[in-house]
């Protein structure tokens, strides 16, 4: 038995160098690469300084200057976490680098490269507060883009009403003539559902469910990076209705993340 | 037989017109003449980014005239810049009136003693303090004091509109953790005892930890 091991001790360490050889390549590879990778950029502004974590609160530690290679590992809000070529790793605003950034393509501190990068955006995620026929309401939205000037929004809201509580769904679709613009206005045209329900002290009442249309004009500003407030007056009115209902007003504020 | 209302034919209408013709309008104003710019092809990199933040929280909750209970949550926040951040939450209690019930023989809530409490709400935060601690004199985490002020919706036996304002400890041990500690007020409007809306303030002290994702 020990002899047969024995036998196959060269072939292990033949084994062995072969692994060895294959990991040491890939090592000789790995030193090469990084010319190869897009994540490493060469430092075009003056200076770097490396704090220990993304915000200005934290300490400068190192100074990395003009000239150098660092590699762009993740970023968190308007910080870059980088490592340098000595190991360092640490985090660097963006408006200290905007150069560095430039030069591979990655500048979002000039307002027209993020404008750029905004407006090609395609889905929205939004909540607004504001007042439902004088009675306050939060709801969230989704939207999807529809070519340059469209878009196709779903809504939920709550709506906190004396008496009863109501639930809003509506489909819009929405107009953004001047979406270029940092205030642009914009105009909307939707469908939906109201179901109101009595609360527990209204005995009798009894839970209502109707079709509504609405139509809204509102302003929309481009806050910062993917960020967007909006403020916008609307008005809905029932479909189908046996009792001439008035049409009822809603204004609100929101905010809207684009990504 | 229900009817199609004519005035919101008529709304319906109007309001067709204004998203036409607003688009005509821009569209008058563009461009003519395309401008021939050679672009310089650039290739930007793929660097991963952390502005999401996602986790669990509990802690205790007290709710006005009713005593003290565990709260669980969930909370869901994005960074929009280092200071400001938007925030939604959702969290559960139970609540009991055994002690009203016990004194007066009759509890407010209509079906028995114990209710589910739930709420959920919208907060934007701002970061006021942030830098780093050295725990037990050694470890350096980075930290931030943060204040948020929100709207959302509470649960007890029916919906009430409600208001949350709190403040908040983060601590960051890692780049994709953080461990909060935090204190709310959740205001809201009950009607259980005195039989009219009355604003009540219910505290919530609460710690958690979320993920930078």
């Amino acid at each position: 038995m020990s002899i047969n091991y024995l036998k196959k001790i060269p072939m292990l360490v033949f084994g062995l160098i072969l692994i060895g050889g294959f990991a040491s390549g890939n090592l000789y590879a790995d030193e090469n690469e990084p010319d190869n990778d897009p994540t490493r950029v060469l430092v075009a502004d003056p200076f770097m300084e490396l704090r220990t974590g993304p915000g200005r609160g934290f300490p400068v530690f190192y100074v990395e200057e003009r000239g150098k290679w660092v590699r762009l590992l993740k970023r968190k809000t308007s910080w870059y976490k980088v490592e340098l070529d000595n190991g360092q790793v640490g985090w660097v605003d963006m408006d200290q680098i905007s150069k560095t950034l430039l030069a591979v393509g990655l500048e979002r501190t000039l307002s027209d490269s993020v404008a750029d990068d905004f407006f090609n955006r395609k889905n929205e995620v939004g909540f607004v507060w504001g007042s439902h026929a004088g009675f306050s309401f939060i709801g969230i939205s989704a939207a999807r883009k529809l070519g340059d000037k469209f878009s196709l929004k779903v809504e939920y809201a709550e709506v906190a009403e004396v008496f009863s509580t109501s639930k809003l769904f509506n489909l819009n679709l929405v107009s953004h003539p001047f979406a270029e613009w940092t205030f642009s206005p914009y105009f909307e045209l939707g469908v939906g559902k109201k179901i109101v329900t009595p609360i527990r002290s209204q005995v009798g009442q009894e839970r209502t469910d109707t079709i509504t249309a609405n139509v809204g004009f509102g302003l929309r500003a481009y806050v910062t990076k993917n960020f967007v407030a909006r403020i916008y007056y609307r008005r809905y009115a029932w479909f189908f209705d046996d009792f001439d209902t008035h049409p009822i007003d809603e204004f609100a504020f929101g905010a809207a993340f684009f990504f | 037989m229900m009817r199609i209302k004519n005035s919101t034919i008529q709304m319906l209408m109007a309001g067709l017109l204004l998203l036409v013709s607003g688009n005509l309008y821009a569209a008058e104003s563009e461009q003519v003449i395309e401008a021939d710019i050679d672009r310089r092809e650039i290739q930007a990199p793929k660097i991963g980014s952390q502005d999401i933040e996602g986790g669990l929280f509990f802690g205790v909750l007290s709710v006005e005239n009713f005593g003290s209970n565990s709260v669980v949550g969930l909370r869901l926040a994005y960074h929009i810049t280092e200071d400001f951040f938007v925030e939604t939450t959702y969290g559960q209690s139970t609540v009991s009136d055994a002690v009203i019930r016990d004194e007066i023989g009759q509890g407010p809530f209509p079906d028995g003693s114990n209710e589910q409490l739930y709420y959920y709400n919208i907060s934007g935060g701002v970061n006021l303090f942030p830098g780093e601690l050295f725990l037990f004199g050694k470890w350096p985490v980075g930290s931030s004091v943060y204040m948020k002020l929100g709207v959302g919706t509470v649960h007890l036996v029916e919906d009430r509109q409600s208001f949350n304002f709190g403040f908040g400890l983060r601590l960051l041990p890692l780049d994709w953790l953080a461990v909060h500690i935090d204190m709310e007020d959740l205001i809201f409007e009950q009607d259980f005892l005195a039989g009219q809306n009355s604003l009540t303030h219910n505290f919530q002290l609460t710690t958690g930890v979320t993920f930078y994702f």
